[in-house]
């Protein structure tokens, strides 16, 4: 291997251990459960129900005794919006249960999760769950995703390059193998893609690779469709890089990487959020960019090699003008892209997500400088027959090579934690504890959480609890509750609330008939303005 | 009801077919519900948009049949120069709000603060009895739009909250039909040109 092959080998290497670790929230969020973590059930439940903000496909979920053992005689999963149930047939014996699960979501990623409860009696002391961790299959997908982002990449560069830069020979021969090798990486890269991506779902052994299961599930993910139009286009992107590219066969290779960059609209996030046209365009306009540049560096290197300065310099110039436009486009696409996937600035600064895109901004920026260098101060020394700007524009390329496989691997990490935009989806939630019920919801960005104690028929205790626009407790001037129970008519009763603590308090013995009884919390902001929460809980 | 329209509307005879089919709609469904309005209301249903207008809160009952001891509303946004009539019988008093922006009076003069809140008090008005309050106002010139007086009816014991609005986009009668406690309104209507352009 040459000099810079190892400098990049090492950089993805790097870049892979430093960026992997992160991974362990992914997609789909849990956002509650039946019964709760760590509740104390006073029967067996008849079933468990996970809660997520979006759909999910089931992959396991169990419940297991601290032997370790399967227990409850389940039925079959049932996916019910974005509630995910497991019906009990059999009664749990008194004692501390394990719930372990395992989701995949509708952008490919796979979460787990693990929690307890217990029957009849206190959480067993000292019980534990072992902590879903990432797997051993993520970083293969991690690696493999950056190769296929840079194979890609440079596939669909080097058929642009070909077009807008008039290359001496031997330059083009270079660009001509740079097309065919990263068509025939991606290729393979497309097809591992569902392979790994299957084993991780899973979360398979060593072998996962070699089971027919690993490869169903990638193929049931979005994986699938984008290999579809990914390995196509892979195949005539290499068919055509062969030859020595008349017109009519670089429309063939046109058409392979147009193929690629679609593969690429059909997965990730950036790919499934709203609206799906606007970011459809601004994911293949900030493709088609980086590719252009990216694939532009190795025939550029070959060029300042081997050609006298005053032609490589009007080569360097031609590249600079349209880098330019190239920029500027990806600037913007950029931005459109962060601006819907993030929604709120402050998002930026609080989240995972917001400090990788902040990593790729700063990296793109420093990319920026040394382009900007380039173009201002070393073509024009080049120009002038200057052996030394010569090298300083090859260990700036060099650099540059560096750089964008650090940003490409800023680019897969965005691709694999929760964007906020999935935390700041706010859903009403409503959560039987065994020992209770409680409820939220939602009114112009205040909520308020309802607990009513115990839920049964006869003497009840509800607390309200509000917090504001800002996610800090709120303190209501006044707090009161109308409740009716429709179904058996029983309505207008009205409490008005006591402050106690950080919340409401109310005694409730109208709830003589078990059912589900309409509460609506009135929480007033001031004398006069009134909040309605609206919420069913489930009296036993 | 007419006989308040007519009184302001002396120069507009044209006008006459249009209001009376206007209330016609709203009061139809309005007076249908009316027969068992048991909230506070304001007496007419419709006032000109941009117009200086009587507005009269009346309150039908006590709570649950206590006397009621003091009646506070709220002004809302867009409804400017408040004046309230004299009343022997109640202590009144008002809250006064910085308007978002100054605006210019007649003869010129810059005005930042409007009424909030009026509150009568200090008298108790039986059960079984209903009692006005009013006050004159200029109305925003926005036609079409409702105005929601939220009212807050203390009695000696409890208290009625009429403070109750509808959600954006939601459709009124329905609310109207289900809210417990529904604040008193109006409904402003194009009268062709406003009485001030302020």
């Amino acid at each position: 291997m040459n000099r810079p092959g190892v400098f990049i080998t090492m950089l993805v290497v790097l870049a892979a251990a430093w960026l992997v670790p992160v991974q362990a929230q992914a997609h789909a969020v849990l956002l509650g459960s039946t019964p709760a973590a760590e509740q104390q059930l006073e029967r067996s439940p008849p079933e468990l129900i996970l809660n997520f903000n979006e759909n999910v496909g089931p992959i396991h979920f169990r419940v297991l005794d601290l032997a370790g053992d399967e227990v409850g005689d389940p039925g079959e999963i049932r996916t019910e919006g974005n509630n995910v149930q497991l019906p009990l047939n059999a009664t749990l014996e008194n004692g501390t249960y394990v719930v372990t699960w395992r989701v995949v979501s509708a952008d490919t990623h796979p979460v787990g999760g693990s929690y307890l409860f217990s029957v009849g009696e206190p959480l067993a002391a000292g019980a534990q769950v072992a902590v879903d961790e990432a797997n051993a299959w993520t970083a293969v997908v991690f690696v493999n995703r950056l190769v296929l982002y840079a194979v890609v990449l440079l596939g669909v560069g080097s058929v642009l390059v070909l077009r807008v830069l008039e290359l001496p020979v031997k330059a083009a021969m270079l660009l001509r193998r740079q097309m065919h090798a990263s068509a025939l990486i991606a290729l393979v890269s497309f097809v591992v893609a569902i392979g790994a991506g299957g084993a991780e779902i899973l979360a398979g052994g060593l072998g996962a690779l070699f089971d027919g299961a690993s490869w169903r599930a990638g193929a049931g993910t979005t994986l699938g469709g984008s290999a579809l139009l990914g390995v196509p286009g892979a195949l005539l992107l290499a068919w055509a890089s062969r030859a020595s590219l008349p017109t009519s066969i670089f429309a063939v290779a046109a058409i392979g990487a147009a193929l690629m960059v679609l593969s690429f609209l059909l997965t990730g996030h950036a790919a499934t959020a709203q609206p799906v046209w606007l970011m459809a365009t601004m994911v293949a306009v900030h493709v088609v960019c980086a590719a252009l540049w990216f694939a532009a560096l190795l025939p550029l290197a070959a060029v300042l090699g081997e050609t006298a300065p005053r032609r490589s310099a009007a080569i360097m110039d031609q590249f600079s003008r349209i880098a330019v436009w190239s920029v500027a486009a990806l600037f913007i696409s950029g931005f459109v892209i962060s601006w819907v996937q993030v929604s709120e600035l402050g998002l930026l600064f609080t989240t995972d997500y917001g400090f990788r895109l902040g990593i790729k901004v700063a990296l793109f920026l420093v990319l920026l400088g040394l382009a900007a260098r380039n173009k201002s101060q070393l073509t024009p020394r080049l120009a002038a027959g200057a052996e030394q700007a010569r090298k300083s524009l090859k260990n700036a390329i060099r650099i540059e090579y560096g750089l964008i496989v650090l940003i490409l691997a800023a680019a897969v990490s965005l691709t694999l934690p929760v964007p906020p935009r999935a935390i700041a989806e706010q859903s009403a939630m409503e959560v039987d504890t065994g020992t209770g019920y409680s409820a939220t919801a939602e009114q112009r960005g205040y909520t308020a959480r309802v607990e009513v104690t115990p839920a049964r028929t006869g003497e009840n205790m509800v607390m309200v609890y509000f917090t504001g626009p800002d996610g800090e407790t709120f303190r209501m001037v006044r707090a009161a509750i109308r409740a009716s129970l429709p179904a058996a008519s029983i309505e207008g009763i009205y409490k008005v609330g006591h402050a106690m603590g950080g919340g409401y308090h109310f005694d409730f013995n109208e709830f003589v008939i078990p059912g589900a009884w309409e509460m609506r919390v009135e929480g007033f902001v001031d004398d006069f303005e009134m909040l309605r929460f609206d919420v069913t809980v489930q009296i036993r | 009801m007419l006989l308040a329209f007519a009184i302001y509307s002396e120069s507009e005879m044209m006008k006459y077919t249009r209001i009376l089919l206007g209330m016609a709609a709203v009061a139809s469904t309005l007076m249908v519900g009316q027969l068992t309005w048991a909230h506070a209301y304001v007496h007419v249903t419709e006032v000109y948009a941009g117009w200086r207008q009587d507005i009269e809160i009346r309150i039908p009952h006590g709570c649950y049949g206590s006397p009621t001891n003091s009646v506070r509303v709220r002004i809302p946004d867009g409804v400017v120069s408040v004046v309230i009539e004299h009343n022997r019988d109640w202590n009144i008093e008002t809250r006064m709000r910085k308007l978002p922006e100054p605006r210019r009076g007649e003869g010129g003069v810059l005005i930042t603060e409007t009424v909030d809140e009026i509150i009568w008090s200090g008298n108790s008005l039986p059960e079984g009895r209903f009692e006005r309050f009013t006050f004159r106002a200029v109305m925003p010139n926005e036609p079409g739009r409702i105005l929601w007086f939220r009212t807050i009816q203390a009695c000696d014991e409890g208290e009625h909250r009429w403070v109750d609005i509808p959600d954006e986009g939601a459709n009124i009668l329905e609310f109207l039909r289900s809210a417990p406690e529904p604040a008193a309104f109006v409904k402003l209507v194009d009268a062709g040109r406003p009485q001030y352009d302020y």
